[in-house]
Formats: structure tokens, sequence, C-alpha cells
């Protein structure tokens, strides 16, 4: 049954060669009690080699190219968006981001500046001694008008010498 | 390109490539063997031709994914036998009706019978003879694995190890598969065989 197994089972997907024909009669010549059965086995194998073929269209090549062509052209919207997702909008994208990221450094360094501005302006009010209480002032109209008068006459001053 | 390369595979090649001329020759070589499978599995000729021209839309979609390592017609086979178990599922999901149901006004007539499922209907052209009905009809009542098993075993350039990896199992169970399968047809088709019908011309 060693010998014969494997000579039928290539049997089954293919004809024997004359020497493997050879061997499996051989067997067979020792063993008739199985030539019934392998008789029936390589009727049934001559059997399904003679079934016919499934029926194809003269046009089937034809028909799968169209469905093909059709396939590719239901993708192409697709792959044209991708294609102008990548080649246009990104690289614009890109040129704005990098504005605005500059724009947006050079907006930074300008309130830093400002804040450093402001922060020295802070220090030097910080830095005046304290102004005097307002009471001072209530003889601010009388001072000034005082002041506006006219000076000593310098000739009279040298008479009076 | 490896000087060892099977001729399909560097066709596959060139299909990657998007040669399309590539791509005839191969549907041309293999259109009848993916027919024969995509036939028996749906048992209807318009089907099995639509069934049979996705299998190639497929092998061209997937183009990119195709290793010249694989030799191209288990490949083939391996994306043609899940179509058709794809096909099977869905008809399991969604049985067929018949579309001559009886209207309310002929109940006297007969009750119209709603389609067997496993009543194989060929064209003409496969009507050869009794044996040949009998060996589809046989075939067709098979267990689908049995069935692809004892199909892809028709195709010469497969060997056991390719057919295995298309139904996706052992060299020793698909040998097992098509062993049962086989034993089955025989115990069907007994009288047949021994008879000599089928060695009638047709």
């Amino acid at each position: 049954m060693n010998e014969f197994n494997p000579l039928r089972e290539e049997s089954w997907r293919r004809k024997l060669t004359p020497a493997e024909e050879a061997s499996l009669r051989a067997w067979l010549a020792e063993h008739p009690e199985a030539a019934a059965d392998c008789e029936l086995d390589q009727r049934l194998t001559e059997a399904l080699e003679k079934l016919a073929d499934a029926p194809v269209p003269s046009n089937f090549t034809a028909r799968v190219l169209q469905a093909v062509e059709r396939e590719a052209a239901t993708d192409r919207p697709a792959a044209t968006r991708a294609t102008w997702f990548v080649r246009w909008l990104m690289p614009r994208v890109a040129a704005a981001g990098v504005i605005f990221g500059a724009g947006l450094l050079t907006y930074h360094e300008h309130a830093t500046a400002r804040r450093e501005e402001l922060a020295q302006g802070v220090k030097m009010v910080a830095g005046i001694p304290s102004l005097p209480s307002p009471e001072i002032l209530q003889d601010f109209d009388t001072i000034r008008q005082m002041s506006t008068t006219p000076g000593p006459d310098p000739e009279l001053i040298a008479l009076m010498k | 390109m490896p000087p060892n390369l099977d001729p399909d595979a560097a066709l596959m090649l060139r299909v990657k490539q998007g040669d399309t001329a590539a791509f005839t020759e191969l549907v041309e070589k293999y259109k009848q063997p993916v027919m024969n499978l995509a036939y028996r599995t749906v048992r209807d000729a318009t089907e099995a031709e639509d069934l049979a021209q996705n299998v190639f839309v497929q092998v061209y979609k997937s183009a990119s994914r195709y290793k010249s390592t694989a030799k191209f017609s288990t490949w083939l086979f391996t994306i043609a036998r899940n179509l058709c178990l794809n096909e099977i599922r869905r008809r399991s999901r969604h049985p067929a009706e018949s579309i001559d149901a009886a209207h309310p006004e002929q109940e006297d007539q007969p009750a119209q019978q709603f389609e067997d499922k496993k009543t194989f209907s060929p064209p003409d052209s496969l009507l050869q003879s009794e044996l040949a009905q009998n060996i589809d009809r046989a075939l067709a009542d098979l267990p689908e694995n049995q069935r692809s098993a004892i199909l892809l075993c028709r195709q010469e350039e497969l060997s056991y190890e390719e057919i295995a990896e298309v139904l996706g199992c052992s060299v020793s169970a698909t040998k097992s598969l098509i062993h049962r399968g086989r034993e089955t047809l025989k115990e069907r088709l007994k009288a047949y065989l021994r008879s000599g019908e089928w060695k009638k011309p047709d």
C-alpha cells in the first residue's frame, strides 16, 4: 500500500509516466484484491477529465479590462484630490505657517521690548524722591503774582549806596 | 529579475508596473480554469461569469501586493476560492426566492415550487451525456472544500503543496479531502462508471 498510495495520488492530478504505470501494474499484480477499486478510481479520474469546461464568453477578457478601467476611474477623483492636496495646498499651508510663525515671533519680540521700556520707566519713577505735600501749594497764586512783579532797579540800588 | 522566475510571475511583475498587455495575457491563460471553479461553485453561468471577472479585477487591484516569490497560479486560485467562499456565504444569508409566486386568483393551480438550491441548471452545451449531468450533480452535492480540492486537482500546474496553500490546510489534509470526495463520487456514480457509459463519444 505504501507504494500504491503515492502513485494513486499522483494519478489524481496528472497522467502517470510509463515508468509509474509499470510500477502500478506490478503492484496490482501482487495485490489483485485492490484491482477492482483501482479500476473504478481510474475510471472516475478519466470521467472527471472529460468534464466539460464551463462556457467562457468570447468577450470575457474585454469585459474584465472594462471593469478594471471603471475601477480605476472610480479611484481617480480620490487620487486627484490627494495629488492636489500634496502638490498645491500643502506647500501654501506650509508657507503660510512660516509667515505666521515669523509674525508671531516678531510680535513677541516687540511686546518683550515694550515691556522692558515700561519696566525702565517704572524704575526711573521709582528713583525720584517723594513729592512734598499739597499744602505748600496753598499760597501758590500769591507766590506766582509776586514772581510777575518787576525786579529791583539796579540804578536805584546804586544811588542808595 | 531572477533567471528562474515563473513566467506568470514575470508577467505579474509587469502588471505591477501598469502593463495592460501582460495582464491581458494572464487573463487569457487563466480565464477557463477560473471560470470552471466559479461555475461549479455558483452553478449559474451568468453569476459565474461575474464572479470570474471579479477575480481578475481583484488580481489587478492587488497587483502591488503580489510577491514574485509566490507562484502566480497559487495566488490567483487563492483569490478565486476566497471570492467563491464569499459568494457562498452571501447566498446562505440571502437565499434566493422564486419570482413566480402563486397569485391569489390562481388558488386552484399547483403551488409554485421554490427553487431548489441544489438544482443544477447547466447550459445546454454541457448537457452532453447523462454521466456528465450526474457527475456535475454529484460534484455540486459535495462539501465545498472537497469539491474545490477535486477541481483544483484537475489543474495540472498545481502541486499538492500549492493546492494545500489555496485551501489553507496541510498537504495530508488536502489529500484526505480529495480522497473522501472521490470516494463519495465513486459511490454515487458506480453504476455509470462500471457500465462504461462515460467512454462513449459525446
